[in-house]
């Protein structure tokens, strides 16, 4: 290996701002502009109402640092705390896994994967779930569909949302299925979510094909309330039976 | 509301916002990507304040919000913030300087472009932004062994990269900006 300080030497010599330099300056006019722009929000409305809807602006803090390190790598719970003591991470290529207070919220980005791949990032943050990404129609996709587990009154929440929170189709920059399971999930469990279906590709689920009468894109199986309950609706009943 | 948080917030800030631009503007290929990156980390801060370390911790803090958010934003999906015509200018200024085109310069930087985005940033970290092995395990929530192994590790592959490239480091490079982002 090449001297050490050799590297470090070289490496200075590369960025545009150098080493030990500060890039702006904070009294520039730029710079006050955003902070006050900044500020008009209200700070901490994460923390207010963190299961309302505010939970994927979050989210998309809490999978970025999922996404901070490569494939399959679990991140230590100081990067992002969440006020719920230990909390863990997992990314890979297929999927980000991040605890946020109660709940680990997993986002899918490859639908496609194998759901194999899923168990390990679940099982990575302690949870037994077998996840399946099934073709659904498209007013399920973000729903789970059916789901199976030894906790009893298991509560979750599945979307399909943009890091705006808006609710997103597939295929659109940055839009992902996204599902919520508490941390304190025991057993093993599993779960049927919806994805859009490639052209010609059956359902999964074809009987409910024809109720196309709910267009749900989130689903929380819990009796509490949200801003946005009016879009809810109860999932289905979980099935006693294994998934294929 | 806690009334604490502005004040602590805008003091952060004023603190960190030189070290968060220069680490976008290291970062990204353009003074609005730097600017959007920039922007971002201190509203994500903000929205997060009652889970920002205090004193020195905090700027480690914020480079690790901001590695995430680049990470997001080299996949388009960072969010659009509210920034100015003038932040974007004054991100300008930081790319104002005529890179050097040296031969060895651009061969270096082309093989660290090569290396893994984890390796990247830990080398970066240490002799751009100037973190030791601990701060940088606060930073990105990492064991401090953690991090001298990985670091170890990107140097190996760092340097075993630059003598397959052909390229033979000299001390003598100067700090010259590069002409592309890293």
């Amino acid at each position: 290996m090449k001297n050490v300080d050799e590297i470090e030497i070289m490496m200075r010599t590369l960025p545009r701002v150098r080493p030990g330099r500060p890039g702006g300056r904070p009294s520039d006019a730029g710079a006050r502009t955003l902070l006050a722009s900044i500020m008009e929000e209200e700070p901490g409305a994460t923390v207010v109402e963190p299961r309302g809807r505010y939970g994927f602006r979050r989210l998309a803090v809490g999978l970025a640092a999922a996404a901070l390190l490569a494939a399959g790598i679990v991140v230590g719970p100081s990067l992002l705390r969440d006020g719920g003591g230990a909390a863990s991470s997992y990314a890979s290529s297929e999927i980000e896994i991040q605890r946020e207070g109660d709940e680990y919220v997993a986002r899918i980005k490859d639908p496609f994967a194998d759901h194999q791949k899923f168990s390990k990032a679940f099982e990575a943050v302690g949870l037994d779930v077998e996840l399946l990404i099934v073709p659904v129609p498209p007013s399920q996709v973000g729903s789970v569909v059916s789901a199976g587990f030894e906790t009893p009154s298991t509560e979750w929440t599945s979307a399909m949302v943009d890091r705006d929170e808006k609710v997103c189709k597939a295929g659109e920059k940055g839009c992902y299925l996204l599902l919520r399971l508490p941390a304190d999930l025991t057993g093993k469990s599993w779960f049927k979510l919806g994805r859009q279906a490639r052209a010609g590709e059956t359902y999964d689920n074809p009987g409910r094909a024809t109720a196309a009468v709910t267009p749900v894109q989130t689903t929380r199986r819990t009796p509490r309330s949200s801003p946005q309950s009016g879009t809810e609706t109860p999932a289905p009943p979980p099935r006693p039976a294994e998934p294929t | 509301m806690d009334d604490e948080r502005p004040a602590r917030f805008e003091a952060v800030y004023k603190g960190a916002y030189g070290q968060i631009t220069a680490y976008a503007a290291r970062r990204c290929d353009s003074p609005q990507d730097a600017a959007d990156v920039v922007a971002e980390t201190f509203a994500i801060a903000w929205r997060r304040m009652d889970e920002m370390p205090p004193g020195q911790e905090a700027t480690l803090w914020l480079y690790g919000v901001a590695r995430n958010v680049l990470a997001n934003h080299r996949r388009g999906e960072v969010r659009r913030q509210a920034r100015s015509v003038e932040l974007d200018a004054e991100m300008a200024d930081l790319y104002g300087n005529s890179p050097d085109s040296g031969v060895e310069l651009a061969a270096i930087a082309q093989v660290f472009r090569t290396l893994p985005d984890d390796d990247r940033e830990l080398l970066s970290l240490v002799a751009w932004e100037g973190l030791d092995r601990q701060e940088i395990a606060t930073a990105l929530g990492l064991s401090r062994n953690a991090v001298r192994i990985r670091l170890h590790r990107a140097r190996g592959r760092f340097s075993r990269a630059l003598t397959e490239a052909g390229v033979r480091v000299t001390s003598e490079s100067r700090l010259i900006p590069a002409e592309r982002p890293l």
